[in-house]
């Protein structure tokens, strides 16, 4: 008799096993305590708990390091990976952008000249800075304001109505930046986006026309790629 | 300061168990794959399924069994796989498609493991046909070996030997040029040396008492030179016209099924059939050495692997090629079973007794 088989991964079922609970002060010292959990009568119930020990600390970190830890080819022009942050950077070039705002800029788009740019997304924000010199930044490289419409001062950028990547990975950079540069820049966050007359609507005119984009007057955010990525990183 | 007695703290609300839906992923686009392709009817709906993955199952069986119902030779068990990268059962086999969701897998081989297959020795008919007129027992192993290779993998004489030369001579087709790397790769001087302090296993051996064609057996007769040869004997007679049969099946009830496994990417470790020359001859010690040698690398313990997608109907035209290929299967079945029946003896011992 010639037979059927069908091989397939099955449901994978997680009975409920052990609790950690994280004791905190207002200052940010951290007690945490690891309680088995046991269904008694029907009823899931926390079993008296024991400190958390290094030893025990460490193995929870490992399995939760096998989920959050990346695997994968590591992209070029990233400059910093961790869980939930990427940071990379884009070279100078030229780029269409589009506008929809009030004024002279209006609805026109074009081929322009861009700065070399630094981009960061984590969980909660994505975030774009100005480079000063076009080549791959370090830790310390200094971070200058991105002139473009809808970046708030902090270099957050306001996403509005725009799709952005589920995840946070080498595969969502592309998306990112597709996200940034082809949607339409309505408005300008701050006042203070770059040091000339005329402002940012006079440069993007002048990008616009074909001007070569004026590195030396970019505004100075006194961060480096560091203090960012530590600030983001801490308040994970 | 509170004393009083602790109650365990409830953790009401909180559930004591998740199920992760993994299967589910699979089994749902399977059965709807299955039913956008045919696959599945009225008739297996007709009593409530346990489930989709019971569904799939009956189903398959179903259109499988109507496929296989007629052979009576070929181990031909369906194997659906989810991954095509997988740790388990004993085998690992990583594929050029592994990442692909649409992707199923479709494995045929043995039902109790690797060479658990029907074995049929076809030696002395086929020396019978050529003792008939030189060059017929070849052309008729040749045309029937040719309609073999389209089938999930069957062993024949000739897939035997050339599995010894890849296992035993490196992949050189000849005794003295394996002689020589085998000299280079053991240091040894002569081949007297050789043979004396190493395992090194001769043409002798490996053939043994096969004719040295059986590695590429030839039509050597043209049509007309097989009806000839044929026409006085009845046995020849009977094995010219079930080749016959096969012809036509070759012919007329394509496209058969693409068995050849390109996508396989590892070595595939069973047969459905296996076809000696003699009870005594090498192909089973070939065989045997074959699948501890494979069996330490990258392998598929299956006879055929067919890449099918869920989206379109490669799974409804691959059935249908399936079922052609089972009616060529059937017809080579009526050749190798005169070659086996050893029919040519008992006409032998008539001709001497009315003679």
């Amino acid at each position: 008799m010639n037979d059927v088989a069908i091989h397939h991964r099955g449901n994978v079922d997680l009975e409920l096993d052990a609790a950690l609970l994280f004791y905190r002060s207002a200052s940010g010292e951290v007690y945490a305590t690891q309680h088995a959990a046991r269904v008694v009568n029907d009823r899931p119930v926390l079993l008296p708990g024991v400190p958390m020990t290094l030893e025990s600390l460490a193995d929870f970190a490992e399995l939760a390091a096998r989920r959050t830890t990346y695997r994968g080819f590591v992209h070029e022009r990233v400059v910093y990976f961790a869980p939930n942050l990427l940071a990379w950077w884009v070279p100078a070039g030229k780029r269409r952008v589009w506008f929809e705002a009030d004024g002279k800029l209006g609805n026109r788009s074009g081929e322009c000249n861009h700065p070399p740019l630094l981009f960061i997304v984590n969980k909660r924000s994505w975030s774009v800075f100005a480079l000063r010199n076009d080549e791959r930044p370090g830790a310390a490289t200094k971070l200058y304001r991105a002139p473009y419409f809808n970046v708030w001062e902090t270099g957050q950028i306001c996403t509005g109505n725009v799709d952005t990547p589920d995840a946070i990975n080498s595969d969502s950079i592309k998306p990112y930046e597709d996200a940034f540069f082809r949607s339409r820049f309505t408005h300008a966050n701050t006042d203070r986006l770059i040091r000339r007359r005329g402002g940012a609507v006079r440069l993007w005119l002048d990008l616009l026309d074909g001007a070569e984009f004026p590195l030396h007057q970019l505004v100075d955010t006194a961060r480096t790629v560091a203090d960012v990525v530590n600030a983001l990183t801490e308040k994970d | 300061m509170s004393f009083s007695a602790l109650a365990l703290p409830s953790l009401d609300g909180i559930p004591s168990r998740y199920t992760v839906q993994s299967g589910d992923a699979f089994t749902r686009p399977f059965a709807l794959a299955l039913l956008d392709n045919g696959v599945i009817t009225e008739a297996d709906l007709a009593r409530r399924p346990s489930s989709e993955i019971a569904l799939c199952s009956k189903a398959l069986t179903r259109n499988w069994r109507e496929i296989t119902g007629q052979l009576t030779r070929f181990d031909w068990n369906l194997r659906i796989e989810q991954d095509q990268h997988r740790a388990l059962d004993g085998f690992y086999w990583q594929s050029s498609r592994e990442t692909d969701p649409d992707a199923v897998w479709a494995l045929i081989g043995t039902q109790q493991g690797p060479f658990s297959c029907t074995q049929v020795c076809v030696g002395p008919a086929i020396e019978y046909l050529e003792s008939l007129r030189r060059g017929l027992g070849q052309t008729v192993l040749a045309a029937l070996y040719d309609v073999l290779d389209l089938l999930p993998l069957v062993c024949t004489t000739r897939v035997a030997i050339s599995i010894a030369e890849y296992t035993y001579w490196q992949g050189y087709d000849n005794e003295e040029d394996a002689i020589d790397e085998a000299l280079a790769v053991y240091g040894a001087s002569s081949k007297e040396e050789l043979l004396a302090n190493n395992e090194f296993v001769t043409a002798r051996q490996i053939y043994g008492r096969m004719p040295r064609w059986v590695r590429r057996p030839k039509r050597a007769l043209s049509r007309a030179q097989v009806e000839r040869a044929a026409k006085p004997d009845a046995f020849a007679q009977a094995v010219v016209k079930a080749l016959d049969e096969l012809w036509q099946v070759l012919q007329w009830s394509g496209p058969f099924a693409d068995l050849s496994s390109p996508d396989a990417g590892a070595e595939l470790v069973d047969f459905s059939l296996i076809v000696r020359w003699s009870e005594d001859d090498s192909v089973g010690r070939i065989i045997d050495d074959y699948g501890h040698y494979a069996a330490e690398g990258d392998h598929i313990p299956a006879a055929s692997v067919t890449g099918l997608r869920l989206s379109d109907h490669s799974i409804s035209t691959w059935l249908q090629q399936m079922r052609a290929t089972a009616m060529l299967a059937r017809a080579a079945e009526r050749v190798l079973d005169l070659l086996a029946s050893m029919e040519f003896e008992q006409q032998r011992t008539l001709v001497r007794v009315f003679a």
